[in-house]
């Protein structure tokens, strides 16, 4: 399933959750949205889904068969949503395979599928205890195997980490993984930057409803003009500002008052600025690394205010 | 599966607790045999001869059985009286002046009305036999006429059709109650338990109204018919006791399905009243818009107030009202021959009640079931309500 956005707006009485919104799903993609809380990624899940409908702007689905849609249909998607919740007092068991016969699949296919799910994410000796027996992370596991039971060609997952710990977190991962694998378009939004660049194959960072950043890592390193970055250490201690004037630097950072990261432009020779810093500054020690997506996001969102 | 009938049959069968209601039966019994326990046991335990002393009297009527007088002095005062009752060897004592009477006794008493209804009678005797009437003048004095009742129903079948008429009404009332608490627990936990966005997803608003209306109705009924089931037993254990056989008599096919019908269409209505304002509602506890869920009671309550009326103004009218005709015609079918076009009325304006009512409750649900924090203001729901 494709997905493309032109141009859309949703207003909340006088507030523009987004504003004029524009972007593609490819087909079999893990698409990310970034942002801060309050950006509007919430909003455009809930107008992709058809919770709400967009003020201005067009949606468009296209499906394998290349037939395009302005509506999906309540079994060609999942979702997750940001606040998450199923039926507390029922059984894991008959919620699910409500929710798959929702989905319009058949009774047996629904309790099969609900079953192989939850023997992957090791809760089977759990099917007939009500939901509310179970630990938040182990609940978003069984809220994560609802969106996904129906075998959507398109799932929208909002803050799919939230609440997990680290090691659900890497099984969400794992599992998102192999669902791309089967073929399966999936967008998530989420905070976790760490996690999402290893999982995401194209981002859209958003502030107040609109497009900030857009495109794969290379692409968004490009628009934001983030290069390489150093940290340095010091013997004694050292200001960031005096290196805030340097070439090439676009950004620094006062880790404590011994270190410092310097944010370096896209097109700057990391050994030029390295050779200015040996010369003027007696440096303990120093480190080098590529921007990474948290590096991106802050200073997007530093730009932006 | 259609996703209404999908939706209808887990509201159902969440809702399907057998186990759950027979405890409630079984202890709804218990609670019966311990009334009827201790309303024999005090019976029982009541004492048989009362000794009364009479101060200034000059009674020396036979009391029959359960009274014995004896005459004590004039001269004591109200304390002594008291020390007299203290020393247990009296039960009361009665200060006559005349016809006035007063009744000294440590603590009131069941036995006290029936003495002084005992003496009523001696005194009303003694004046008429002064009379110097005949054994059937007196009879006729004392009996003028005799006077009874026989209603068509109860000439056709010899049923009490008024105790038939408050089954009916009680029925009805237990109907509406009941898809009540089920309406608006239902909606409002799934509200607070998150679960609205994911069946958004999966179903219409129409879909998820119809569904919950015609589930949680299902559960009314269900109410209905295991209660209906366990007033028959109880009233079969008392027809067999009392010999009044004819109790349940007049109780047709044609009633329990004209009842049943009026009672599943009332609450279908009801249901979606419930429905639609429960999801303006997010915490019941903290909520203004509960009291709007009590309005159903207003009917439940009139109706009692006209049983005795069934082919009354008020009854008539109000069992061909939509928002009444669940409890009032229920009434009047089971009391009486009610003419069939006024059946008819009363169902075509209950259906046309439940398309309307379902229209507006399907705009509010929709506007609101989404909503989470701050409930809507009469306002913003009746704005809801007008938006197509």
């Amino acid at each position: 399933m494709q997905v493309s956005v032109s141009n859309i707006v949703k207003k909340y009485s006088t507030v523009v959750a987004v504003n004029d919104l524009s972007f593609d799903v490819h087909k079999g993609e893990i698409f990310a949205m970034l942002g801060p809380n309050g950006a509007g990624k919430s909003s455009t899940i809930r107008m992709l889904i058809g919770l709400t409908q967009a003020d201005e702007g067009e949606i468009c689905f296209t499906d394998a068969a290349g037939n395009s849609t302005g509506q999906l249909q309540s079994h060609d998607f999942g979702y997750l949503p940001e606040e998450r919740g199923l039926f507390q007092e029922t059984s894991i068991l008959k919620t699910l395979v409500y929710m798959g016969q929702l989905k319009d699949m058949s009774k047996s296919k629904a309790l099969g599928a609900a079953k192989d799910w939850l023997e992957r994410f090791d809760l089977i000796e759990r099917v007939n205890d009500p939901l509310k027996t179970l630990s938040k992370g182990n609940q978003q596991k069984v809220q994560l195997i609802s969106a996904i039971l129906h075998s959507p060609s398109i799932v929208f997952l909002d803050e799919p980490f939230s609440g997990l710990d680290p090691i659900n977190q890497e099984k969400v991962i794992d599992f998102l993984a192999e669902l791309k694998a089967q073929g399966t378009t999936i967008i998530l939004s989420a905070h976790q930057m760490s996690l999402v660049e290893k999982l995401a194959d194209r981002f859209l960072l958003m502030n107040k409803g609109s497009a900030a950043l857009y495109g794969d890592i290379q692409n968004i390193c490009k628009q934001s003009g983030i290069g390489s970055s150093i940290t340095l250490s010091f013997d004694s201690p050292n200001n960031q500002e005096v290196f805030a004037g340097y070439s090439g630097v676009l950004a620094t950072e006062q880790k404590n008052e011994s270190t410092v990261v310097l944010h370096l432009e896209l097109s700057a020779s990391l050994p030029e600025v390295l050779q200015k810093i040996l010369k003027e500054h007696k440096v303990a020690s120093l480190q080098t690394s590529q921007a990474t997506l948290h590096d991106i996001y802050l200073n997007s969102l530093q730009e932006a205010q | 599966m259609n996703k209404t009938v999908l939706v209808a049959k887990w509201e159902f069968m969440r809702n399907f607790k057998w186990k759950q209601e027979l405890i409630g039966y079984a202890a709804m019994l218990a609670i019966y045999l311990v009334i009827f326990a201790v309303k024999v046991w005090d019976q029982t335990s009541q004492q048989a001869r009362f000794e009364i002393g009479i101060v200034g009297g000059e009674l020396s009527a036979p009391m029959g059985d359960k009274f014995s007088l004896s005459e004590i002095s004039a001269e004591l005062s109200q304390s002594q009286l008291f020390e007299i009752l203290d020393k247990n060897e009296l039960d009361a004592i009665l200060k006559q002046e005349e016809n006035t009477f007063t009744l000294y006794a440590l603590q009131q008493s069941k036995w006290h009305d029936e003495l002084e209804q005992d003496l009523s009678d001696f005194y009303q005797l003694e004046l008429l036999n002064s009379l110097s009437l005949s054994q059937s003048q007196l009879d006729t004095l004392l009996n003028p006429i005799d006077f009874s009742f026989i209603s068509k129903a109860k000439a056709d079948s010899g049923a009490d059709t008024q105790i038939l008429g408050l089954m009916a009404a009680i029925l009805s009332a237990i109907a509406v109650f009941t898809s009540f608490g089920l309406c608006l627990s239902s909606v409002t936990q799934e509200k607070q338990q998150r679960v609205t966005e994911q069946l958004l997803t999966c179903l219409s608003h129409q879909q998820w109204v119809d569904g919950k209306t015609l589930g949680l109705c299902l559960s009314s009924l269900k109410s209905v018919f295991t209660t209906a089931l366990f007033s028959l037993v109880i009233f079969l254990v008392i027809a067999a006791i009392t010999q009044e056989a004819n109790m349940l008599a007049g109780i047709t096919p044609m009633l329990l399905i004209q009842v049943l019908l009026f009672c599943t269409l009332g609450i279908v209505l009801w249901n979606y009243v419930f429905v639609g304002f429960s999801a303006t509602i997010d915490d019941i506890n903290h909520s203004g818009k509960t009291g709007v869920m009590f309005l159903p009671m207003v009917p439940v309550i009139l109706v009692f107030f006209v049983l005795g009326e069934p082919n009354g103004q008020v009854a008539t009218i109000l069992s061909m009202f939509p928002l009444t005709s669940v409890s009032f015609m229920p009434m009047r079918l089971a009391s009486m021959d009610v003419p069939t076009w006024q059946v008819i009325v009363s169902l075509i304006s209950l259906a046309l009640g439940i398309l309307v009512v379902r229209m507006y409750a399907f705009r509010i649900f929709r506007a609101n079931i989404t909503l989470f924090g701050k409930e809507p203001g009469w306002g913003e729901i009746w704005r809801s309500m007008l938006t197509r």
